[in-house]
């Protein structure tokens, strides 16, 4: 049974009220948290971080809760000047990206200046069908939405192809080909996976991007 | 298949990768504002039914265990033992390999055996410097 929206602010009502108390009202707050918003907590990491394993997403999660226990102890948590969604929401993305970095901080050479990024997403688009589509998304302003879309769809695909759309989005704009890939995946992941693996792992990622332009009504443009 | 085909697939497909990073690296910003963090924490999960499964079958005992561990944690603060950002990293990932559970208490009593030996050598070594010079 869902819990209704009454019921979702008494619960945030009652968090708010034992993470402002002592120890033992905070510790009793972090397993409300548990109790209430595990799937949503680990929802956001897995946002983030697609290619993280349940394994991974458990210790990420765990990081969370630790975040929001040192946090309260700190008294560094007032219900009055934030809310206790935006603290998780925050909490939980920023524990995802640190474990991202922490995953790819030996294999990066280098972190990607925003402006270049921006440009060789831009440049690499005009050269194709697809930037036809895309125009014609920023024009009627749903840009965002096919984004959004794309975002919502990665983190359901399976777990191989979940590393390999991670580290084509990690790596951009450096295009790495199969075999790179896959060195990139035993060098991350400690995986040793065929090239073909990566091939068929890399095609279920373009399909699920492909899959957002045409749900969002802009799959005209592209070749099957 | 040709050349110009050929060139083309690829011309796609780098497309494709180009909306993946746009996705996740341009429109998905590091530092959220309250509003965006609020609008991802309502946003419904993309997790599959296994992973839901899993997730649910953690339990609570390894919140018990983290809450335990976590008092211990602030009694050694309070001792002016700093438990280093790695050593946290390293608790928290060797909960991984035990299903369902945290740390137990033979496992803490090891990583405090552990922190004194590395605590004593360092405070040797630093002795016989001091000697030294």
């Amino acid at each position: 049974m869902s819990a209704t929206n009454n019921d979702l602010e008494n619960i945030i009502e009652t968090i708010d009220i034992y993470l402002i108390g002592d120890e033992n009202e905070i510790s009793e707050a972090i397993r409300l948290v548990d109790a209430n918003f595990k799937e949503r907590i680990v929802g956001i990491v897995h946002r983030r971080a697609p290619s993280a394993n349940v394994d991974d997403l458990r210790d990420i999660y765990q990081k969370v809760l630790l975040e929001i226990y040192k946090l309260a102890k700190e008294g560094k948590y007032d219900p009055d000047k934030g809310t206790l969604k935006a603290l998780i929401g925050k909490i939980a993305s920023n524990e995802a990206i640190d474990w991202l970095r922490w995953k790819y901080a030996k294999k990066r050479t280098r972190d990607t200046n925003k402006d270049v990024l921006v440009d060789s997403v831009a440049e690499t688009i005009r050269d194709s069908n697809i930037h036809e589509a895309w125009q014609c998304a920023q024009q009627n302003e749903q840009r965002d939405i096919i984004l959004d879309t794309i975002r919502s769809m990665i983190p359901k695909l399976k777990l191989r192809q979940r590393q390999v759309a991670e580290i084509i989005k990690e790596e951009f704009p450096n295009l790495l080909n199969d075999i790179e890939i896959k060195e990139r995946i035993m060098q991350i992941y400690n995986e040793d996976v065929t090239a073909v693996a990566v091939r068929s792992a890399k095609k279920e990622v373009y399909k699920k991007v492909k899959e957002a332009l045409t749900t969002t009504g802009y799959g005209d443009w592209i070749d099957d | 298949m040709t050349n110009t085909n050929e060139n083309k697939k690829n011309k796609e497909e780098r497309a494709l990768e180009a909306l993946l990073a746009a996705a996740f690296r341009l429109d998905f910003p590091e530092e959220l504002s309250d509003e965006q963090a609020e609008k991802l924490f309502d946003q419904p999960t993309c997790l599959s039914k296994e992973d839901k499964e899993s997730i649910n079958s953690w339990g609570t005992d390894f919140i018990e265990k983290l809450l335990e561990n976590k008092k211990v944690t602030s009694e050694r603060h309070s001792q002016d033992i700093i438990v280093s950002e790695e050593l946290e990293r390293e608790v928290v990932g060797i909960n991984r390999d035990k299903e369902g559970t945290g740390l137990d208490e033979e496992t803490l009593h090891k990583i405090d055996e552990e922190r004194k030996k590395a605590l004593a050598e360092e405070e040797k070594k630093k002795n016989e410097q001091n000697d030294e010079s």
